[in-house]
């Protein structure tokens, strides 16, 4: 129980010297990784599978997936990238992707928000409804 | 045209499109109605969370980067990576006077089959308790129309009386006549017209048990034209275990009720040893620390927090009350288990029932000694005080000598007295089930026990005389059980029609 705190603490702390400016920074994960490999500690597997998780995490945090139906200008990108980033007070990146199955609308996800506004998510009351 | 069409398009255009914001998660692992969900970064303890296909559950264990949560409905469909999402609501139930008369689940949905609940409000399931200020101590009884736990085990409203004891006891049976007590003083109270007449509306929570044992106790409500004055709430056995967890709690929101509008009710917890065991359950499968007989170290409180919801407020708060009869199961008779001593510390006095007492035929199985109501007696009206002041006293030297009296073969006049006179208030007390006496009328049969009138009658015929004197003073007697009623103590005049009464049925009595 206390190695497994141990270690979630030491992967938050290499978590956090990840970051630069609040997002993860490829050099110092690689450079994180690199001294691991040079003095690795005794349960290393546990510790990088924790470290990936909350990497993954943080870069959930100001990475928004905006997920559409039809098509979406650049403009509109851009309105929500910058509602976002004063919505959620943070730098915002976007990753576009085409999902045909909200049938009309968008869903962005960023974290565990989503914010939702499609044809699938309000017909989904009366697919439950009917099932 | 086209000036039309596009005046209707800038309306269409001007039209929100009411985007959705919800804080979401992951299920990483489901057993036995519990999971854990990866995300749910926001929600809050207790709130009400949603799974695929409508099914709700509630976040019980926030952790550092998981969230444990329970599942109220069909978990078979849910599975790891289903998404989750925080609904921004507490759990809660409907609550109001169209729920009487009606059978719920532990969420509040009807299982009767008679429509849908027409009900106006609801309230969360679980809220803090009245404070100390809005609080006022017992002072008005709530007759069970049992004449050993009137007499000698009183009960008040806003009380918390224990019904403990082992399996096939009584305990549900004291509850139930109980509940049907109270309906029979509503119908009597209503039919006056009296404007200050306060109706006691009754809450039953069965948890953990068999669907045939809760059908029986609706059919005996329903025999006893009791049921519309009575909420049932039903996590049956077969049930999940957050059900039975959150049932009792979804009973005291539905009671509260009644006291937060100025009225009394009363709630039966059937039984707390089983919702405590679902929450055992239900926490080791969360894997929060076990601690003695591998309950979690807050099963104190979640009994604690429930009963103290039951309460008498004061004038400036409603003068409503919620009297609640918990019910514990013992194994062996053993009072100092885990859940029983908890649940005896925190209630207001327990009535005992003993397996022996119950096999000897002295129904219900009430042991003198170990029963005791800590608040109720400043409660009892005073023509019960008057006739049944002395009888605990009586009953525990009877018990006392009767056993020393077994070895003795010769008794001096007062002991032989006592034991004579134990013998007897044994035989009244006996009672069958759901047949309540009215308080009027157990004032009768207990003044005449306490007047000799009993004394000539040998102790088999004397649960025969009390059948006999209780419908005497019910038809013949009308006029002076109607001033003690009225009344609610004992003027000289009314002893002396009391008496009157009870010579009459005595020279009447054939033995």
């Amino acid at each position: 129980m206390a190695a497994k705190k141990q270690t979630r603490e030491l992967a938050q702390k290499l978590v956090a010297i990840s970051l630069d400016d609040g997002q993860v920074s490829a050099q110092r994960v690689g450079e994180v990784l690199k001294a691991l490999g040079k003095n690795p500690p005794r349960n290393l597997k546990a510790l990088l599978g924790l470290y990936k998780k909350f990497i993954l995490r943080e870069i959930a945090k100001y990475t928004a997936r905006v997920e559409h139906a039809g098509p979406l200008t650049d403009a509109a990108l851009s309105t929500i990238q910058s509602f976002l980033e004063s919505e959620l007070g943070r730098k915002i990146l976007l990753e576009a992707k085409p999902n045909e199955d909200l049938l009309a609308g968008i869903r962005i996800t960023v974290g565990d928000d989503v914010y939702e506004d499609s044809a699938e998510f309000r017909l989904r009351p009366l697919v439950a409804s009917h099932a | 045209m086209s000036e039309i069409a596009e005046l209707i398009q800038s309306e269409i255009e001007k039209l929100s499109t009411n985007s959705v914001k919800a804080n979401v998660g992951k299920v990483t692992m489901i057993a036995d109605g519990v999971t854990k969900v990866d995300g749910l970064s926001k929600v809050m303890f207790n709130e009400m969370v949603e799974f695929p296909g409508g099914v709700m559950g509630i976040a019980l264990n926030l952790e550092e980067d998981e969230v444990g949560c329970v599942i109220l409905g069909d978990y078979s469909r849910i599975k790891e990576g289903d998404e989750v999402r925080a609904t921004g609501k507490l759990l809660s139930v409907p609550v109001g006077k169209e729920l009487l008369g009606r059978v719920l689940d532990a969420v509040g949905n009807p299982i009767d089959g008679k429509g849908a609940v027409d009900a106006k409000e609801r309230y969360p399931i679980e809220k803090i308790a009245p404070g100390i200020i809005p609080r006022q101590s017992v002072d008005q009884p709530l007759q069970t129309g049992i004449l050993a736990v009137d007499s000698m085990i009183p009960v008040g409203r806003g009380q918390r009386e224990l019904i403990i004891g082992d399996r096939s006891t009584g305990k549900t049976t004291i509850a139930i006549d109980t509940i049907i007590n109270q309906a029979n003083i509503n119908k009597q109270g209503e039919a006056t017209g009296d404007p200050d007449f306060r109706p006691v509306y009754s809450i039953y929570v069965a948890v953990g048990q068999k669907n045939a044992n809760v059908a029986r106790t609706i059919k005996a409500l329903e025999d006893a034209d009791a049921l519309k004055y009575t909420i049932i709430v039903s996590a049956p056995a077969a049930d999940n275990p957050a059900n039975q967890y959150l049932a009792p709690f979804a009973g005291a929101s539905m009671g509260e009720y009644f006291m937060h509008n100025g009225m009394d009710a009363l709630i039966v917890y059937d039984d707390l040893s089983k919702q405590a065991v679902a929450y055992r359950q239900i926490s080791l499968v969360l894997k929060r620390p076990s601690g003695r007989e591998a309950y979690p170290g807050d099963v104190f409180y979640l009994h604690s927090r429930l009963l103290e919801r039951s309460a008498r407020l004061n004038k400036d708060n409603g003068n409503g009350s919620l009297t609640a009869l918990p019910i514990i199961e013992t194994q062996m008779g053993d009072v100092s288990g885990y859940i029983p001593t908890n649940v005896i510390s925190i209630t207001d006095g327990q009535i005992f029932l003993e397996t022996d007492l119950f096999n000897q035929g002295i129904r219900p199985a009430i042991s003198v000694g170990l029963s005791v109501s800590r608040v109720g007696s400043s409660a009892q009206i005073k023509a019960i005080k008057k006739v049944a002041g002395r009888v605990k006293l009586q009953l525990a030297q009877y018990r006392e000598l009767a056993a020393f009296s077994q070895f003795e073969s010769d008794l001096d006049a007062n002991t032989k007295a006592t034991l004579d006179r134990g013998a007897r208030i044994v035989e009244v007390f006996k009672q069958p089930a759901y047949s309540p006496i009215p308080v009027e009328i157990q004032v009768g049969i207990m003044w005449a026990v306490q007047n000799d009138f009993f004394d000539s009658i040998a102790p088999e015929k004397v649960s025969g005389a009390v059948s006999s004197l209780k419908e005497y003073l019910a038809a013949s007697g009308k006029s002076v059980v109607s001033t003690i009623l009225k009344e609610k103590s004992i003027s000289d005049t009314t002893e002396a029609d009391l008496r009157k009464a009870v010579e009459d049925w005595k020279r009447g009595f054939a033995g």
